[in-house]
């Protein structure tokens, strides 16, 4: 069983604020992590490889820097580590990306199922993962909580729905998107930090994937940004509620909320 | 699409490079040089150049034709045992509103089973066209079959403009449907408006919820988007008669790798934090389980429910499906109660329309109190069993 | 202090750290409380390689020896000792495979032991034995291929959830301690039973028993080493897990030493931090003196002993357990008293700290019998030197 596992670098902090004087965007500079969700989807391919056995591999398309999520999973105890990297798929958007790593996949590591976090924390689309499972004529399955087995080429899965819970099983090859409920990520092994010491990732360009040049990239992708601006919001003029302790402010809350019929 | 400096403009003052928020603009030699890798096309340094030497300019060739040809706004009408999802007529309003400027028809598609005449014919006031697909098959949620047979209507009606909510099933396969017609779609956007071109400018949070980006679909057709549930207000006032067409699906595209084999009604959601009329909600200033244990105490006093900020979800204290934010719900209700919650742009988002906020916070700089009404500066775990113990008192008194 | 760690010691200690913080401090309170046996963290920490860091290499270990195990132990012990010693109490319960095994025994065990699947547990410690070898009143009788066992084990850790027993009884009555052999018992073995899980004042999460056996047949070929040679086995184990209980304490009391130097900080009385003025500062100061010396004398200890340049090293290691638990225990009263009132609260880790640091000045030879062991070999030596 082949499982390939979508991981994605995103900042450590996502927070961009806006100097209200200078009007300069102010940048968290606390450098860049491995997406919190992409942990739970490569803790449930380990699970999976411990249970039924086979191989799990970690892919990502970013610069070279990107190399460090490689690294983690690698740390985790993920068997390999393929790097999409070239100026070629700059400013891609979803369309283009999921086009890039389903050819990336299909040409470097045909998978059997494959694993994505549920949504990315920087560009909050949760669109690449489903897109992946159309690029490559997959089952798809989203917002999985629990995989519970692997049978007869299908795996039975629940997924988080409208109002509840589905017990629901597809026909492998297929895409899975997983929720963070679905397990605890496993902290990088000590065998796997020996390994990191020595890992290279596999680098792979647009040549080496056989990928339509006009479907990567900027030229791939339809979307564009037409502008990006700072939400206005209006202050609000709150009223301080003053007491000498916690006790005092407590008791005008409470007042408060019987005068205002709150509490009946 | 591509970026440029253009040299003869540039005087190297470095005022992009402090802007762009993806830092790749360095300036080396009196001139900025933008790396194509890390760009993400936000335009702000093209607004920040005081000697307009940067531009984005087109590589794209237009396919006026095809885009012509599609007209109509479109909306998903996702359904649950044949009721409608509250988002589908805050959308089939906005769409209304869209058609007002384009002179477009408004579009319901409706996907699903056992439908009565009943059921419908709230839709029908909201759309001029109601393209219908009842089929036993679709009882059930598969991901393949309806994104095929969306993008079968797709292909088939040719809309301008698809919306659907930002749900977890419109999330889900909308973006299957987007990759058949290969064109663009826009996650959870909060608002939708038509430019003097005639495209739809989808506005969503980006960086986080700290900046808005305006995302464009020039160049194909149709232009796409999920669209977070409760920002658009629901139109009373619409009342068309709308037409229903039943829609013939070919027989190959019920075809599914799925098989649904059990439902469970509520599991992670215990309650819909967006039915109440009081939601009670705590942040990392709760910083453990006892906090949390006073914050129901709490709400259970004053009938209302927990919530969370996305610290205290992905602490486990509060389950995802009560976290309130940009990546969460967006609620308003009639008091919105918020403790150790420090109001990050990102949580704001998702109450700032509560009818009235009471906010409990060790900072008195916290953003929180930007959007409250009342603001208590005291420690939650001082604060909160003094003011239960209150109640309690004024209740118990009462009666 | 530089200890000029190698890249895969600081690895190891790194991801013992990373261990603790995620996995163990969240839950140390309720499993302080409920006295549970760990199960789901014993499991996690054979995901991360925290089991096999002192097995070879080819047993499927890490091969970082003493030192490797004194770094992971003391990282996660600065966390909580209780749920750490699962692992600590397992090396103790392997050392004697380890250093008497033969061929087939360490290839049947160790691998299991490396990756976290099996649990071990060294029985020495009887009612009327210990301290005192010579004691001890568990039999083994000799019955063909087979040895039958009779008699009772007290105080046990490990006990009821190891899967594989270092068991030291008596084969040949006559010789004393001589008389007695040390045999690898699996749990489930006929005759084999446990008493009453103990409810101790700390290191309540790990699991302290009795280990019963009522005409327990254990083959010969569960011996470990030969007949006769039980008191060198347990001897030669305790010289080599010492550093471990060492490890233990170094980490109680480096954890108490900063949870008393963040409230120091925290806590304000007549409007500053307790942290400014100088009682505070002096006790804290003294805390970080013994704790640095305490892991000076450990890690040289835990290093000699890797380094195998050194054969008798009964002296050194017994110095660094006593040393390091004695730390361990002043260390964890003054940080209670630190605390102040919250340091007598169950609210506050400090309380559970001190109670958990008692144990290490008594077990695996209490700091008395390591000062006589201490002595025993300073004497030797001063004669040896005539």
């Amino acid at each position: 069983m082949n499982i390939v596992v979508c991981i994605k670098q995103v900042p450590a902090s996502t927070h961009v604020k806006m100097d209200p004087v200078k009007h300069t965007l102010i940048r968290d500079k606390a450098g860049a992590t491995i997406n919190p969700c992409d942990l739970h989807a490569l803790e449930s391919a380990l699970q999976i490889r411990e249970n039924y056995g086979g191989k799990v591999t970690a892919i990502t398309m970013g610069p070279f820097q990107a190399a460090d999520v490689l690294k983690k999973a690698v740390g985790m105890t993920v068997d390999d580590g393929i790097l999409v990297c070239g100026r070629e798929f700059a400013g891609a958007d979803t369309l283009a990306t999921s086009y890039t790593l389903s050819s990336a996949i299909k040409k470097v590591c045909p998978a059997d199922l494959i694993i994505c976090g549920k949504i990315a924390v920087d560009g909050d689309t949760a669109q690449v993962g489903p897109g992946i499972s159309k690029w490559l004529g997959m089952s798809l399955v989203c917002n999985v909580i629990k995989i519970e087995k692997i049978e007869d080429k299908k795996i039975f899965v629940k997924r988080a729905v409208e109002g509840g819970n589905e017990l629901v099983s597809v026909s492998l090859p297929a895409v899975i998107t997983v929720d963070k409920s679905i397990n605890i990520p496993r902290i990088e092994s000590i065998k796997g930090r020996f390994r990191e010491l020595e890992f290279e990732p596999k680098v792979v360009n647009a040549e080496d994937i056989d990928c339509d040049l006009t479907k990567i990239g900027l030229n791939g992708s339809p979307t564009s940004v037409a502008k990006v601006f700072v939400p206005e919001r209006q202050k609000a003029e709150h009223e301080l509620i003053e007491g000498k302790n916690a006790g005092e402010k407590a008791q005008k809350i409470a007042d408060f909320l019987f005068e205002s019929k709150l509490i009946i | 699409m591509s970026i440029r400096v253009i040299e003869e403009k540039c005087v190297g003052c470095g005022l992009c490079s402090r802007e762009c928020p993806q830092s790749a603009i360095t300036v080396s030699n009196k001139k900025a040089s933008i790396d194509k890798y890390k760009c993400v096309f936000c335009k702000l340094c093209v607004s920040t150049c005081r000697f307009n030497a940067i531009e984005v300019f087109s590589q794209r060739q237009e396919n006026t034709e095809a885009i012509s040809e599609h007209k109509g706004i479109a909306v998903y009408a996702e359904s649950l045992s044949g009721k409608f999802n509250p988002v589908v007529f805050e959308l089939l309003s906005k769409a209304n509103e869209l058609a007002k400027t384009t002179g477009e028809k408004v579009k319901a598609i409706v996907l699903g089973s056992g439908f009565d005449e009943k059921d419908l014919s709230l839709l029908k006031k909201y759309a001029d066209t109601i393209y219908l697909v009842d089929n036993p098959f679709l009882k059930y949620y598969r991901d393949d079959v309806y994104s095929a047979i969306m993008a079968y209507i797709l292909k088939t009606y040719k809309p301008s403009v698809v919306l659907s909510g930002s749900t977890i099933r419109g999330r889900s396969f909308m973006p299957r449907v987007a990759i058949e017609l290969e064109t663009g779609l826009t996650a959870d956007c909060i608002s939708l408006e038509i430019n003097e071109k005639g495209n739809l400018v989808q506005t969503r949070p980006a960086f986080g919820g700290d900046l808005m980006a305006s995302i464009l679909c020039e160049h194909t057709r149709p232009q796409m988007a999920t669209v977070r549930q409760g920002v658009f207000p629901v139109d009373d006032s619409i009342n068309k008669n709308g037409v229903i067409e039943k829609v013939d699906v070919p027989s190959e595209l019920f075809k599914s790798e799925m098989e649904v084999l059990e439902f469970h009604p509520c599991f992670c959601s215990d309650v819909n934090i967006a039915d109440y009329d009081i939601v009670v909600a705590g942040g990392r200033g709760l910083k453990n389980e006892k906090g949390f244990a006073l914050l129901k105490q709490l709400a259970e006093l004053l009938g209302g429910c927990v919530a969370g900020s996305r610290p205290a979800c992905d602490g486990g204290f509060i389950p995802h499906s009560a976290q309130i934010g940009q990546t969460g719900m967006t609620i308003k209700p009639k008091l919105y109660f918020a403790v150790g919650i420090s109001g990050a742009v990102q949580h704001i988002s998702g109450v700032e329309e509560a009818e009235l906020i009471i906010a409990v916070n060790t900072d008195p700089n916290a953003p929180i109190f930007d959007i409250a009404d009342y603001a208590i500066i005291a420690d939650a775990f001082e604060f909160l069993p003094a003011l239960i113990e209150k109640i309690k008192d004024k209740k118990f008194a009462k009666k | 202090m530089e200890y000029f760690l190698s890249d895969k010691e600081k690895i190891v200690a790194e991801t013992a750290r990373e261990f603790a913080e995620k996995y163990i401090r969240p839950v140390r309170a309720e499993y302080d409380e409920t006295g549970e046996f760990p199960w789901e963290i014993l499991k996690k920490m054979g995901q991360a390689d925290l089991c096999g860091i002192y097995i070879p290499e080819e047993y499927g270990g890490l091969g970082l020896g003493v030192f490797g195990l004194t770094l992971a132990v003391e990282e996660m012990s600065k966390v909580c000792g209780g749920i750490t010693l699962a692992m600590a109490a397992t090396a103790l319960g392997t050392f004697p495979l380890l250093l008497y095994g033969n061929k087939e025994q360490k290839e049947k065990y160790l691998p299991k032991i490396a990756s976290g699947n099996m649990i071990c547990a060294f029985g020495l410690t009887e009612a009327n034995a210990g301290s005192d070898a010579g004691s001890i009143a568990t039999r083994a009788d000799k019955d063909g291929d087979y040895y039958i066992l009779n008699g009772t084990k007290t105080w046990i850790t490990n006990g009821g959830v190891a899967d594989l027993y270092t068991v030291i009884a008596v084969t040949d009555k006559s010789k004393g301690a001589r008389g007695t052999t040390a045999f690898l018992v699996e749990k489930g073995t006929e005759g084999f039973s446990f008493g009453r899980k103990e409810s101790k004042m700390g290191i309540r999460a790990s699991s302290t028993t009795e280990l019963v056996f009522e005409n327990c047949r254990v083959h010969k070929s569960q011996i470990l080493s030969r007949e006769g040679m039980g008191f060198i086995v347990a001897m030669n184990t305790l010289c080599n897990s010492r550093p471990g209980v060492a490890a233990q304490a170094l980490g109680i009391a480096a954890g108490a030493l900063d949870e008393a130097l963040k409230f120091s900080l925290e806590r304000k009385q007549f409007g500053s931090p307790i942290s400014s003025f100088q009682a505070i500062q002096h006790m804290l100061a003294d805390m970080a003196m013994e704790v640095e010396a305490a892991r000076a004398i450990l890690y040289q200890t835990a290093r000699t002993i890797d380094s195998k340049k050194q054969k008798n090293f009964s002296k050194e290691s017994a110095m660094a357990k006593a040393f390091c638990s004695d730390v361990a225990m002043r260390t964890t009263i003054n940080a209670v008293q630190i605390f102040g009132g919250s340091g007598y609260m169950k609210d506050y880790p400090a309380e559970k700290m001190m109670r958990d640091a008692k144990i290490t000045q008594i077990y695996e030879g209490t700091n008395q019998i390591c000062r006589n062991e201490i002595a025993l070999q300073l004497i030797k030596d001063a004669k040896g030197k005539k």
